[in-house]
């Protein structure tokens, strides 16, 4: 696909690593949203620390390939975390107690797009969040 | 990117929509639909390869769910979010709690 950034759909879901996880699962309740965003034009997205993270929880061979089929996908983005936002970085790791859920608030913030989780609790109070079902 | 012209037979009213747009902006239009429709058939095809099956109710109800936050989340509160967070960052005052947005 050779797109340009500029004419590339909004990204407005953020799977963070407990969503991205429960997609190689087969969950309903993260496949069901994300083909909701794309069906409605627009692009998911999942920042590369979360990425890696996942890559290291999803030993089964099968789970791998599935996730980067989903990181191919056109309505799929990979975003980055910026050096310059090192001290939000800082203070999201703080309050998420992870590095990964750090990255997950920073490019929801930047991109005004709401964060599919299975982990709130870690987000606090104040955050655009949408709860997976326990 | 390298672009080529096609000629395409399309209803009376996909016609009238195309010939609705802006000076040159109807090949944008018809670009556009035709990325999201493959975006779409790509993630249902490979839903469809691992046996998830997406319906849809199930996806009416999580964009209700999306559309809801979204409304409670103009904006403006995720630029007044990230700026509270700023300044704390920047007073020294990143206390891990979130902040009112």
């Amino acid at each position: 696909m050779s797109w340009r950034d500029e004419e590339r759909p909004p990204v407005t879901l953020l799977l963070d690593r407990s969503a991205a996880l429960g997609y190689l699962a087969g969950s309903i309740h993260v496949t069901e949203p994300v083909g909701e965003v794309i069906n409605d034009r627009q692009r998911f997205g999942i920042t590369a620390v979360t990425v890696a993270e996942v890559l290291e929880l999803a030993t089964d061979p099968k789970d791998r390939d599935d996730l980067h089929v989903l990181l191919r996908m056109e309505s799929c983005a990979v975003l980055p975390t910026w050096g310059e936002d090192w001290q939000e970085l800082g203070y999201w790791r703080g309050l998420t107690g992870r590095a990964d859920l750090a990255t997950t608030v920073i490019a929801a913030l930047e991109h005004r797009a709401s964060i599919l989780t299975g982990e709130g609790h870690r987000y606090g109070e104040g955050l655009p969040v949408i709860d997976l079902p326990e | 990117m390298t672009k080529r012209r096609v000629t395409v037979s399309v209803p009376e009213d996909v016609a009238e929509t195309l010939e609705q747009q802006p000076k040159g902006q109807a090949s944008a239009y018809v670009t556009e639909a035709v990325r999201g429709h493959r975006a779409w058939e790509q993630f249902r095809a490979e839903q469809a390869r691992r046996g998830v099956p997406l319906t849809e109710q199930g996806m009416a109800e999580a964009r209700a769910r999306r559309y809801e936050l979204r409304s409670q989340w103009p904006a403006e509160r995720y630029e007044a979010l990230r700026e509270q967070v700023r300044r704390n960052v920047e007073d020294g005052q990143a206390d891990q709690q979130t902040p009112a947005a």
